[in-house]
């Protein structure tokens, strides 16, 4: 332990030195990276994950100056990786700094992995905004590559989110998307049914009768199967309920669709907040009369 | 005053961790069973717990910035992995017990304890076309059944095809090798270019003694 420390130290004072010195044969950037780089293993193994953090962006900094951004963006890779155990916010500094080196140089595929790393890192530190925003870049850059599978369980993700930050309109808009796309493909197909479904638990949070029942014709071009599913007919129980402002017919039809399939918590978070509204709604018509 | 300074923020933090620790149990316990209302009170004093953590924390961080050693560093470092993992722990205890309350307001429990007594006294037509309904019910269960299995296949062979798309990326990672060997067939042209630098100093140098020698002869 403290001899891999002491032994990092050495390194880095030797790669200071080099710095700072002349260097009319070969690059001094590229030789004090090389050292960076040992003293940054020695702090791994010593398990000083802050030293460690902070000499691979020194590393990156010699890379940039030596004009070899693939390699800096690479460091800044590590030092993320360092910075994930003790600090998500630097992490995803770092990751920042790697997918925009990444992007000059023209890779974009490595480019769109680490921006979904920054978005999941958000995701943890429950930073809702930010994780949407970074996911949104990743998933556009998935597109780039022409890798829909990848980008589309990311736009599944992106539209999650939107959904608990109240931007239904966008999430149902995304949700539509990624189902007219997969009900092309013979494997997906299947999965269609479940993103309707979450597409619908969008419109009725937005409580627009007339919406959700264009939504559902909306649907069922989309996929013809889908009026015979079990969702459909959740939907509908639950958009006529809306319809007629009854909370306890609202309820019964959760109830019976639960006690079949559990409702996953994003589900369940989204249609408290549309039976609230409708409750809320009932009660101002009761005050009325 | 300095030394005190960091056994007073050390000993601080060590407190705090303690008082976190007993305070996560407690929150543990809660979340597991029937909550009574005091879930929000034991919240507000882990948040504020980790919010003086952290502020210990930076100050530590302050202090080891100002020419602190590395086995203060290292102490530092702890301190910040462990503030991390607690308020991870947190963050999964509240989603946890968020989800249970959500999914307890939004189906009326206790409400369906008391329709579920009221169908059991119904009288006995009403309960042989509510047990017919009952399992017609069981039976689109089992339906569902099969149909999830098919689709946990999906899953495997949609898997199956992201390890394909795994193997896509680790041949584009080898690809990405490819500026390694730009970067040593760079350093093999900067060597050969001092090579011939050193050449040409030695050739001169032989010239110029030659031509030396020539003249004082």
């Amino acid at each position: 332990m403290g001899d891999h420390e002491a032994r990092g130290d050495d390194f880095e004072k030797k790669a200071e030195k080099k710095l700072s010195g002349w260097g009319i044969f070969g690059s001094k950037y590229e030789d004090a990276a090389d050292l960076f780089d040992k003293g940054a293993n020695s702090f791994k193994l010593a398990k000083n994950w802050s030293r460690a953090a902070q000499v691979y962006i020194k590393i990156a900094n010699c890379h940039l100056k030596g004009d070899s951004k693939h390699e800096a963006a690479s460091a800044y890779v590590e030092a993320a990786n360092c910075y994930k155990k003790f600090s998500p916010q630097e992490a995803a500094q770092a990751l920042n700094q790697a997918v925009d080196l990444f992007l000059e140089i023209g890779r974009l595929n490595m480019a769109a992995r680490y921006c979904k790393d920054i978005g999941e890192i958000y995701h943890q530190e429950q930073d809702l905004e930010k994780a949407s925003d970074y996911l949104e870049k990743s998933a556009d850059l998935f597109d780039s590559e022409g890798q829909s599978s990848q980008s589309n369980s990311i736009k599944q993700k992106v539209a999650e989110i939107a959904a608990q930050l109240e931007q239904y309109q966008k999430a149902n808009e995304i949700f539509e998307a990624i189902a007219r796309q997969q009900i092309n493909n013979n494997l997906l197909k299947y999965s269609v049914r479940g993103i309707l479904l979450n597409a619908g638990i969008c419109q009725l949070c937005r409580g627009d009768v007339v919406a959700i029942t264009n939504s559902m014709e909306r649907y069922q071009d989309i996929d013809p199967t889908f009026s015979g599913t079990r969702e459909y007919k959740l939907l509908s129980d639950l958009a006529a309920a809306m319809e007629e402002g009854d909370v306890a017919k609202f309820t019964d039809a959760i109830k019976e669709f639960d006690s079949m399939t559990r409702l996953d918590p994003w589900k369940t978070t989204l249609l408290l907040r549309a039976k609230n509204e409708l409750k809320k709604k009932e009660d101002d018509e009761d005050d009325l009369t | 005053m300095e030394a005190s300074s960091w056994d007073a923020l050390r000993k601080q933090a060590r407190r705090l961790e303690a008082q976190l620790d007993d305070q996560m149990i407690a929150y543990r316990k809660l979340v597991s069973m029937k909550s009574d209302g005091s879930e929000n009170d034991i919240e507000s004093d882990i948040e504020r717990s980790l919010k003086q953590l952290q502020q210990v924390n930076s100050q530590m961080q302050t202090w080891v910035s100002s020419g602190g050693s590395e086995v203060l560093s290292h102490t530092l470092t702890r301190h910040m992995e462990i503030l991390q993992d607690l308020t991870q722990e947190f963050y999964r205890l509240r989603s946890s017990l968020r989800v249970k309350q959500q999914h307890a307001s939004l189906l009326d429990l206790r409400d369906f304890d008391r329709a579920k007594f009221d169908v059991e006294s119904g009288d006995s037509a009403d309960q042989a076309l509510l047990r017919e309904q009952a399992a017609i019910s069981r039976s689109s269960g089992q339906m569902d059944n099969v149909i999830s299995h098919a689709q946990a296949t999906l899953g495997t062979l949609m898997s199956q095809r992201s390890t394909f798309g795994g193997i896509t990326t680790k041949i584009s990672n080898v690809s990405s090798r490819l500026p390694t060997i730009n970067h040593i067939l760079a350093s093999i042209r900067r060597k050969k270019s001092m090579d011939t630098i050193i050449l040409s100093l030695v050739a001169s140098v032989c010239a110029f003694l030659i031509l030396v020698y020539w003249l004082s002869k």
